[in-house]
């Protein structure tokens, strides 16, 4: 049927193209009948012979190359997928190395593997559904049609043969014809015998060169095709699995401008709105006097959150700063944390909030139990919760200056060396930091910020939350693909169960 | 002991000499007691019943272990090695370990999600006990000291409770420096003083709030002290401790202030500040067990036995049976002691100038205790003596002796007086 539509399609070029072809093809046969009157026909031949045999060679390798190719550069999962996404997509490669090529005019049987590859990923996320597989919305399935579209279209173009003698807009043409007519899974299948017949029309002389070649050379042009069958089919299950992973955890709901409008306002939660893209929500906790707010107030560099030596005023205080790349922050100033359940509570709730948690911890208070639970409620939440990425915690110790002998301040410290008192005091403090609240030795950055003197290893710190912002960005789309309404599943369910059907039944 | 016991009336004349032997003790019992583990052992026990117990109340690091260091003078590493685990959350350190004058309980689990205090209590609180709370100012985060002390205070309202408030130099201005003279109070009037960095104030009176809703009766005295290593470089390094001291005496139990006074006696020395708590110790104990005889248990002899053999041990002098026989012999041992627990008491008692007409009133500890006191006083001059290698005069000794017989009525006096 599409054979037909496209000769329709583009009858005059066909027309162009066997004009064209004539003459060359012509010469073929005008060729032969040289060769045959001046008897160098054997010649000839021992010369196609000759030019066969490592060819042949050649193509079985790559043939062999093309099975054991392990996978296209981008078949990892999102980078900022948290650990449900990524069980879900493991489950998905797996299923992709076992399954059989398809043969690509066989509809039935690639509807089945996506059906399949559907199946797979609902069941992970909603394992006890009577019908796992239909639990999205309509806007939702339309944009996973249009993500798996998207998705193997690049990796077409990656995969396929020759492909670089196309340009991105031909290829695009021809989807755009086959989607007209096909479900998504006709797009990969297709998509070889697409190129092929599409190829002619854009390069008649070349084509025409090719399909000789192909004559020659047919029993390699076929394994090499087996390999793209193989390539191909692992992508279908690779690609529409990674976009049912984005449909079903719920990532299709919104559309990038939609998730950075909820990352937005998710980081600026109680800070007064502004116009640029989503800041990064800071979290500075620790105990009472653990140095807070001298930290808040160094890293932004002016005075926002009031410093005391008495505990500071009830609740969190948001305040927003921009660095030097222009870069927006909240940075969250809460109150310190004491041992009371709800106080750990409370403080628990605001650091599911927060993209980066810089958790401050004298060095010279060796009372760290309240650090450790808070800390370990933390972890603990986000162990139940593997739909989002934890946000990334650093440690500062903080007061270094008062550790033993505090008389003494001449900074720079090795602490790696600790060849003085004083940096042996740090190496100490810094590892019974680590022990105490269970995080590695290098995730604490001793600091002192003791008023009156130049604050010490302040550009440490701050090169370390520069280097945690890509984690913490993470963190923060993780947080806003979770942080949607309540749906109401009793109402919604006809029009899930229909979509879906409709989904299904469109292949 | 090896005393046999009595059977029947066909053995009185063994009663009688039994309880005459516990009444007038020979040097040979005295010397038998030194030679033996087993009577050192009892001693301690006995010392350690009859010890009050100073307990101190704080977070890890708050500066407990360094006021139990500069209280008993004891090193740093002593300390350390000294508490011994009583309960799952507390440990106790007996001062001096041989013969308790006082222990000091740390209660370690403090800010732990599930201390409570009741197994602390039961363990210490059929004692007069002080507290010492202890708190560091930069940290106001005191909910973990605070609920335990008001529910010991609301079980004893009549303890008195003296918060140090330790860590003084994380609020003084780089390079830090002590203000001179010792300039706190205790009062509000601490927040304004001059010379005192204006934040150190601010934080010493808020933390002195949080006893605002403190129940009992007893007084709360608040003491700033700030005791650091000689490797900090600050001095004094044991700034606040004459406050502390003074805190002790106007609010402790006299029983806990006169033995802390008269255990702290010889500060300074080299070996007799601690042959001092030592002999107090002793001297305690036996003054105790003379009051609530425990039967069976120790004999003042005993006591006096582990005492010469602590002592010694503490000179690094062989003290054997022998040498122990001579000095006592040389004390007139045998006529003195005698007098001591028996019915020449009161003669001699009235021969002690401080003591004078008011030797009826004399309880039955405390010639237990001034003997035992003042042959430990003795023997010191005996053991230094002999430290130097040189033969100390008899003389000496018994000038020694009878001078530490005033003393040691001066200092039980002192205890009963208050209490």
């Amino acid at each position: 049927m599409i054979w037909w539509r496209l000769a329709r399609e583009y009858r005059s070029e066909l027309v162009a193209a066997v004009l064209l072809c004539l003459p060359p093809v012509a010469l073929i046969a005008l060729g032969g009948v040289w060769l045959w009157q001046r008897g160098h026909i054997l010649a000839f031949l021992a010369l196609c012979l000759v030019a066969a045999v490592p060819a042949t060679a050649l193509t079985i390798r790559h043939r062999r190359a093309v099975a054991r190719a392990p996978a296209l550069a981008d078949m990892g999962p999102q980078p900022d997928w948290p650990a449900r996404e990524r069980e879900a997509f493991a489950k998905v490669i797996e299923l992709a190395s076992i399954v059989e090529p398809l043969a690509f005019d066989d509809r039935d049987a690639a509807l089945t593997l996506v059906q399949r590859t559907l199946e797979t990923v609902a069941s992970h996320y909603r394992p006890d559904a009577a019908h796992p597989i239909a639990a999205f919305t309509l806007p939702e399935g339309l944009l996973f049609i249009h993500r798996v579209s998207d998705r193997l279209r690049s990796a077409v173009l990656d995969s396929v043969p020759f492909s670089e003698r196309l340009t991105l807009s031909d290829l695009r043409e021809a989807f755009r014809l086959t989607a007209a007519v096909s479900p998504i899974t006709d797009l990969a299948m297709r998509a070889y015998n697409v190129y092929r017949v599409v190829r002619p029309i854009f390069n008649p002389a070349g084509a025409a060169i090719a399909e000789a070649r192909q004559l020659l050379f047919g029993a390699a042009w076929d394994s090499a095709a087996s390999g793209v069958q193989r390539k191909l089919t692992r992508l279908v299950v690779i690609e529409t699995g990674r976009a049912a992973i984005e449909l079903y955890s719920g990532r299709l709901r919104r559309n990038r401008m939609e998730l950075d409008a909820a990352a937005e306002t998710s980081a600026r939660h109680g800070a007064t709105p502004g116009v640029r893209p989503p800041p990064l929500r800071i979290l500075f906790a620790g105990q009472v006097n653990a140095g807070k707010s001298s930290l808040a107030n160094a890293l932004a560099g002016e005075i926002h959150a009031p410093v005391s030596p008495l505990p500071g005023p009830e609740g969190f205080r948001c305040f927003e700063v921009e660095d030097l790349e222009g870069r927006g922050f909240v940075f969250v100033d809460a109150p310190g944390v004491d041992a009371s359940a709800a106080a750990i509570a409370e403080l628990a709730e605001e650091a599911k909030r927060a993209d980066v948690v810089l958790w401050a911890v004298a060095a010279h208070q060796a009372a760290r139990d309240v650090d450790a639970r808070c800390l370990g409620a933390f972890r603990t939440w986000f162990a139940g919760h593997p739909e989002l990425n934890r946000p990334p915690i650093l440690c500062v110790a903080t007061h270094v200056d008062q550790l033993s002998p505090f008389t003494e301040w001449a900074p720079p410290y090795d602490i790696v060396r600790a060849d003085r008192p004083k940096s042996a005091s740090i190496r100490d403090a810094v590892h019974a930091i680590a022990n105490d609240l269970d995080v590695p030795v290098t995730a604490i950055i001793p600091v002192s910020l003791a008023p009156g003197r130049e604050p010490y290893n302040l550009d440490v710190l701050r090169a370390r939350i520069a280097s945690s912002l890509p984690e913490a960005r993470h963190a923060q789309l993780a947080r806003a693909h979770s942080a949607r309404e309540g749906i109401d599943w009793f109402k919604e369910a006809s029009r899930l169960v229909n979509a879906g059907r409709s989904l299904l039944s469109s292949g | 002991m090896s005393d046999p016991k009595p059977r029947g009336l066909a053995r009185w004349s063994d009663i009688t000499a039994w309880l005459g032997r516990q009444f007038s003790p020979t040097a040979d019992d005295i010397a038998r007691a030194a030679s033996s583990e087993k009577a050192s052992e009892a001693a301690r026990h006995a010392a350690a019943d009859a010890a009050p117990v100073i307990w101190l109340l704080g977070k890890v690091q708050s500066g407990k272990s360094s006021i139990v260091q500069r209280l008993t003078g004891a090193s740093e590493v002593e300390v350390g090695e000294g508490f011994r685990p009583i309960t799952r959350s507390a440990a106790i350190f007996d001062f001096p370990a041989e013969a308790p004058v006082l222990r000091f309980l740390d209660t370690r689990g403090l800010g732990e999600k599930d201390y409570a205090p009741a197994e602390d209590l039961a363990a210490c609180e059929a004692r007069a006990n002080l507290i010492i709370a202890v708190m560091r100012v930069g940290d106001p985060a005191q909910l973990a000291v605070l609920a335990p002390l008001r529910e010991i205070r609301a079980r004893h309202p009549d303890w008195p409770i003296i918060v140090a408030q330790t860590w003084l130099h994380s609020f003084y201005p780089f390079p830090p420096a002590h203000p001179t003279p010792y300039p706190f109070t205790g009062k509000p009037v601490d927040a304004e003083l001059p010379g005192v960095a204006p934040d150190l104030g601010r934080v010493l009176l808020h933390q002195r709030r949080l006893f605002d809703a403190m129940p009992g009766t007893a007084p709360i005295v608040f003491v700033p002290i700030d005791f650091t290593r000689a490797t900090d470089a600050l001095a004094p390094a044991d700034f606040g401790l004459d406050a502390l001291l003074s805190a002790i005496e106007r609010v402790a139990p006299a029983v806990v202030s006169a033995r802390l006074a008269a255990a702290r006696a010889g500060e300074g020395q080299d070996i007799g500040s601690k042959a001092q708590a030592l002999i107090t110790g002793y001297a305690f104990t036996a003054a105790a067990i003379d009051v609530a005889p425990m039967a069976g248990m120790v004999g003042v002899p005993i006591l006096q036995g582990a005492m010469l053999h602590a002592l010694a041990r503490r000179f690094d002098v062989e003290f054997g049976r022998d040498a122990i026989i001579a000095f006592l012999g040389s004390l007139g041992t045998a006529t003195l002691l005698r007098y001591a627990a028996g019915f020449g008491l009161r003669q001699l008692v009235k021969m002690i100038p401080v003591y004078g007409q008011t030797a009826g009133a004399v309880a039955a500890g405390a010639a237990s205790f001034a003997f035992t006191y003042a042959l430990g006083q003795a023997a010191c001059v005996y053991l230094a003596a002999r430290r130097r290698g040189i033969t100390p005069a008899d003389s000496e000794i018994v000038d020694r002796y009878a001078r530490a017989l005033g003393e040691a009525f001066e200092i039980f006096r002192r205890q009963k007086g208050k209490a």
